[in-house]
């Protein structure tokens, strides 16, 4: 069954990559892009599959922190989906760019020219939440495997995997708000431009409610293969087609927009829940869920571009690709962590909250009621928060001084969105790493040891910027620029200067040893020459002076000839107030 | 602890590096390269121009040969006819400068092959930095020993001028920061 | 045949669709280099057909309100002598559209193809709207550059809303924040389509996937305000001697350069006594370019 779909997974993404391949090389002109937005449908399958990445994680750390009861399978399969439909969605935004090598110029980093990127953007802020909020499900997602105990651990690595087991609740309290705020800065890219369709206060709601409706139906899709049912997802999955119901009812009446295919699909078909037969077939199930992503995937086209009519070609590739590597990728994955999900006793029949822990203390307390300030997850959030608060105001200050310098005035409401993925990053790694290494194998260890260094290479690349090519190369000489200088004595102090003078007297380190002293420019002798022959003098040469013709006009000639008599004026000036000093 | 030593260690080293070697300013090259008299055919010849010949000694600054270095944007080179003005007598006792002579009169009218680096985009105007009060060795350190390529001519440098961080004492005033001063 | 070769063969064709896919691509195979020497430069003819296309397709009519004199720039490091802008003056313009053809012969604007004309996805900066011409109005308090995530768009001091090419990444959130739409995406590379003719050396051309708008011939201010600043190191510029290229081209004199700033600029002169309009979309961001009508 499993190999089956990632068959399919497989067949699809072959005209998948090749609309990949193509919309890589021909850029945004190969897909459909809206003529008032400018924006198509990279923009909407992103959407819809950050939509789907945030159901899993979201799914398996509220009912964690709910403590409703989720067997591990399940909040495996969640998270497991999660990552692949982020792996998904990250493709689509950067097909979406022009420059696509210039994608890291989004990133908040600053390079050595003083550069940093906009932070008043929200794609920034997207850009940020999203790539926290994928190593953060991937820790949630990796803790799964390093919680229960070995018999042969060393003391130390028991004690790292108890430790885990701790950390998931604070964990899922981390990720439970984190999820929220990353669909909501999503949204923020729509709900804060100009374009009539996307504005309002309602969108993020309206976005997360879609984003859970969506991710809900492919949790229930992906259980229904593995031949399970959970009763809480499906009837979580209806009372969302409510809302979203509610909700495009409400935008038909405000705005007028209304897509019917994403109701049908996604608002009216999901009703048939109701029937039993439906509920207890396999492929009725099946098709269902496909239907409710179908019409999700519909109505979030219809919303990046309302004036989108019919698919093209690579738009439907696009599609595909997304589809293909979301089965290529889950399935591969799944069969890769196999031992993990169906032989391993262990993980198959337990529960994941941490009411069955080990730790008989913490079961008593999470039996208990607390007040929220004195809940053994408050406790051990209490300082990682508390650094990553720290770390979000410093942060805030940099990008303040950092903007300050490329003359983009900030506000905290500019900054703001990037202190959620700060402090749940700061607190989650503060949480988990050191026990997470503790518990991982050395060549694990060397991944990851080599991936940081990776990394820091990049930032260290991107910090330097690449030098820029010269897109010209051009070999200018001056008798360019004196046919357009107006200013003559640019031309006297190139040409002339070097024989006659600055201050038109005579350079003397130079004339004195090589050439014979020149003619001196004194008033009484320009004017017995005579304006005409002193420019026929400067076009023609004479004796050791070269002839300038060609390279100056007679119109510069004459301003040459005026500009000597300057000169000479103000000599003989000079020379009388001296000699009246003297006096 | 050694891993995280490696891994803290590594990641600086690795940054330093990349930045290290993407801002590296091209290194000097010799002066028969580049700045050479071509012979007629543009290939270098064997004479290389020596700047510290040119300059104080003989009582001549930049703009005298490089037209435009304090008044216009871009400094220029000078044109064969140019160099003949002054190259019309044999200027030295030093026997070599009959092979010079020779050289020149086979030489194309415009004998100096200078690249300008600026790319289209950027716009840099020799005159208002040398109004400005900025000497040609800020920038073309190495001129007078005639090793050009050296210069690391990148907007970090342009920068760190333009935002006031260089040596107080140069005494220069803060300049324009914002993109559209020097891009288009 | 079984599941494994079924796998085997899926995946290389899925590689070798890629391959397909991006031949185009450098590091595949790049186009080599004769074709760029042969490539075709479009006749003057062709840019003027483009322009009577797309006056022939015209625009939504400007819905304009009333907007005060635009004053000194709301921003931190606003220039307190220059704020340049425009007016175009409803009362003289005619429509003839003479504008556009100087706008692409200033900026060296390119052709579109013909599908991208079907979609009227014209490059021309300035766009006829109902018998006005409608560019950026370079909005003071601009919608576009508070979305740019890199930075590319950008305001100067001196009023213009800027574009760094060699910054943008493409990700058209400024075009889709524009509410009147005046930004242009180079969807294709226009140099290679033989669609781009370099009339003015001063101008760089826009690479693919960049994003493009009217500059309002920052080269000529940039110009200027060098040559000025090095041959009058203690005076302060004030743009007098520039003049944007649609200004220059108007046969009619109804659109007018100048620095809102300076009481001698022909601008303020112009505006002075006459009532200023804005589309009502962009009002509120403190246009620079506004239309004028009618007297005060």
């Amino acid at each position: 069954m499993f190999r089956a779909l990632f068959c399919i997974g497989l067949a699809l993404l072959v005209p998948g990559l090749v609309a990949m391949g193509v919309s890589l090389c021909g850029g945004p002109v190969e897909w459909f892009t809206d003529t008032q937005t400018f924006w198509g449908v990279p923009i909407s399958l992103f959407v819809f599959w950050i939509g789907l990445a945030h159901a899993g994680t979201l799914i398996s750390a509220a009912f964690l922190v709910l403590n409703v009861k989720m067997d591990r399978r399940t909040a495996l399969l969640a998270e497991m989906s999660t990552l692949c439909s982020l792996a998904v969605a990250v493709c689509m935004p950067l097909m979406h760019l022009g420059v696509i090598a210039n994608f890291y110029m989004v990133a908040p980093f600053w390079d050595a020219r003083g550069n940093i990127s906009n932070v008043r953007s929200p794609l920034v802020w997207d850009f940020c939440c999203i790539a926290v909020y994928g190593v953060l499900s991937l820790l949630f997602f990796v803790s799964h495997f390093c919680m229960n105990p070995l018999k042969d651990d060393l003391p130390t690595v028991a004690v790292a995997r108890a430790w885990i087991k701790k950390v998931r609740r604070p964990m899922a309290w981390i990720l439970f708000p984190l999820v929220l705020w990353v669909h909501s800065v999503v949204s923020l890219d729509f709900a804060s431009t100009f374009v009539p369709e996307w504005q309002g206060a309602f969108f993020p709601l309206y976005f997360i409610a879609g984003a859970i409706f969506s991710g809900l139906a492919l949790v229930n899709f992906l259980l229904t293969f593995e031949n399970y049912r959970v009763r809480v997802l499906e009837k979580l999955t209806l009372v969302c087609s409510w809302f979203m119901c509610a909700f495009w009812v409400w935008n038909f009446i405000i705005n007028g927009n209304f897509c019917v295919s994403a109701f049908v699909f996604a608002g009216v078909l999901p009703q048939l829940l109701f029937v039993e037969w439906v509920r207890e077939n396999r492929y009725a199930c099946v098709s269902l869920w496909l239907s409710i992503l179908l019409g999700m995937l519909l109505e979030r086209v219809y919303l990046v571009s309302p004036t989108m009519e019919t698919f093209g070609w690579i738009d439907l590739g696009l599609v595909a690709f997304g589809a293909g590597m979301f089965l290529v990728t889950f399935y591969g994955l799944r069969r890769l962590l196999q031992k993990g999900i169906e032989d391993d006793e262990l993980l198959m029949g337990d529960v994941d909250t941490v009411g069955e822990a080990l730790d008989s203390e913490f079961e008593a307390a999470s039996r208990k009621y607390f007040l929220p300030l004195s809940t053994p997850e408050y406790r051990i959030l209490r300082l990682p928060v508390l650094c990553g608060i720290l770390v979000a105001i410093l942060f805030s200050i940099w990008t303040f001084n950092a903007n300050d310098q490329v003359n983009i005035e900030l506000r905290l409401v500019n900054v703001f969105p990037l202190f959620g993925p700060i402090i749940a990053l700061v607190a989650a790694l503060i949480l988990t790493s050191r026990a997470l290494w503790t518990v991982s194998r050395k060549s694990v260890r060397w991944v990851v040891v080599s991936l940081l260094v990776a990394f820091a290479g990049a930032c260290g690349a991107f910090y330097a910027g690449g030098s820029s090519v010269p897109e010209k190369a051009s070999a200018e000489t001056s008798s360019q620029l004196l046919d357009n200088v107006s200013v003559v004595n640019v031309v006297w102090d190139s040409r002339c200067a070097t024989c006659h003078g600055i201050d038109g007297k005579f350079n003397k380190k130079f004339v004195r040893e090589f050439y014979p002293v020149p003619q001196t420019l004194s008033l009484d002798r320009l004017d017995s020459i005579g304006e005409d022959s002193l420019v026929q003098v400067i076009l023609q040469g004479r004796v050791n002076m070269n002839s300038y013709e060609g390279r100056i006009s007679e119109g510069m000639a004459r301003n040459l000839v005026m500009y000597m008599r300057i000169l000479a004026e103000r000599d003989s000036a000079r020379a009388s107030s001296a000699g009246e000093d003297e006096e | 602890m050694k891993y995280f030593a490696v891994t803290v260690l590594g990641a600086i080293f690795a940054f330093l590096l990349a930045d290290f070697m993407l801002a590296q300013p091209s290194s000097p090259q010799s002066t028969s390269l580049q700045a050479s008299l071509s012979d007629a055919g543009g290939n270098a010849t064997a004479i290389a121009f020596k700047h510290a010949l040119h300059g104080d000694s003989i009582g001549l600054d930049c703009a005298h040969c490089h037209t435009g270095a304090k008044t216009a944007a871009h400094a220029y080179m000078p044109s064969k006819s140019d160099c003949i003005d002054c190259h019309r007598l044999p200027l030295t006792e030093n026997p070599g400068i009959e092979t010079l002579d020779s050289a020149l009169s086979v030489a194309p009218s415009e004998p100096w092959v200078k690249k300008s680096m600026l790319p289209d985009h950027v716009q840099f105007h020799h005159g208002v930095h040398t109004v400005a009060g900025v000497s040609c060795d800020e920038c073309h350190g190495n001129y007078k020993s005639d090793s050009y390529g050296g210069e690391k001519f990148d907007m970090r440098t342009c920068l760190a001028c333009h935002r006031g961080e260089t040596d107080a004492s140069r005494n220069f005033k803060r300049a324009a920061t914002y993109c559209a001063a020097c891009h288009r | 045949m079984d599941r494994r070769e079924f796998i085997k063969v899926c995946s290389v064709m899925a590689a070798a669709g890629l391959l397909y896919g991006c031949r185009k691509i450098p590091f595949v195979g790049k186009a080599s280099s004769d074709e760029s020497l042969s490539r075709a430069i479009p006749a003057l003819k062709d840019f003027e057909d483009e322009v009577e296309k797309a006056m022939a397709r015209g625009g939504k009519n400007l819905d304009l309100v009333k907007v005060p004199m635009p004053s000194i720039l709301n921003a931190s490091d606003a220039d307190l002598q220059n704020r340049f802008g425009m007016a175009i003056d409803l009362d003289a313009c005619n429509g003839c559209g003479k504008c556009i053809m100087a706008c692409i012969v200033e900026n060296n604007i390119p052709l579109v193809t013909e599908e991208e004309r079907e979609k009227d996805r014209f490059m021309h900066w300035i766009k006829m709207r109902g018998d006005a011409p409608f560019m950026c109005a370079h909005c003071g308090d601009a919608p576009c550059e508070k979305v740019c995530p890199t930075g590319a768009a950008n305001h100067t001091p001196d009023g213009l809303s800027a574009m760094m090419y060699k910054r943008c990444a493409g990700s058209r959130f400024c075009g889709a924040n524009c509410p009147e739409k005046a930004r242009k995406f180079n969807y294709n590379d226009a140099e290679e389509l033989g669609l781009l003719r370099k009339f003015n050396a001063e101008v760089p051309v826009r690479g693919k996937g960049v994003m493009e708008k009217c500059s309002m011939c920052l080269q000529r201010l940039q110009n200027d305000r060098l040559r000025f600043k090095a041959e009058h190191p203690f005076n302060e510029w004030r743009g007098r001697n520039v003049k944007t290229a649609c200004a220059e081209a108007c046969p009619r004199n109804a659109i007018i350069f100048g620095n809102w700033l300076d009481p001698e600029s022909p601008l303020v002169k112009a505006a002075k006594h006459r009532e200023l309009f804005a589309p009502r979309s962009i009002a509120k961001f403190d246009p620079s370019v506004v239309y004028m009508r009618g007297r005060r």
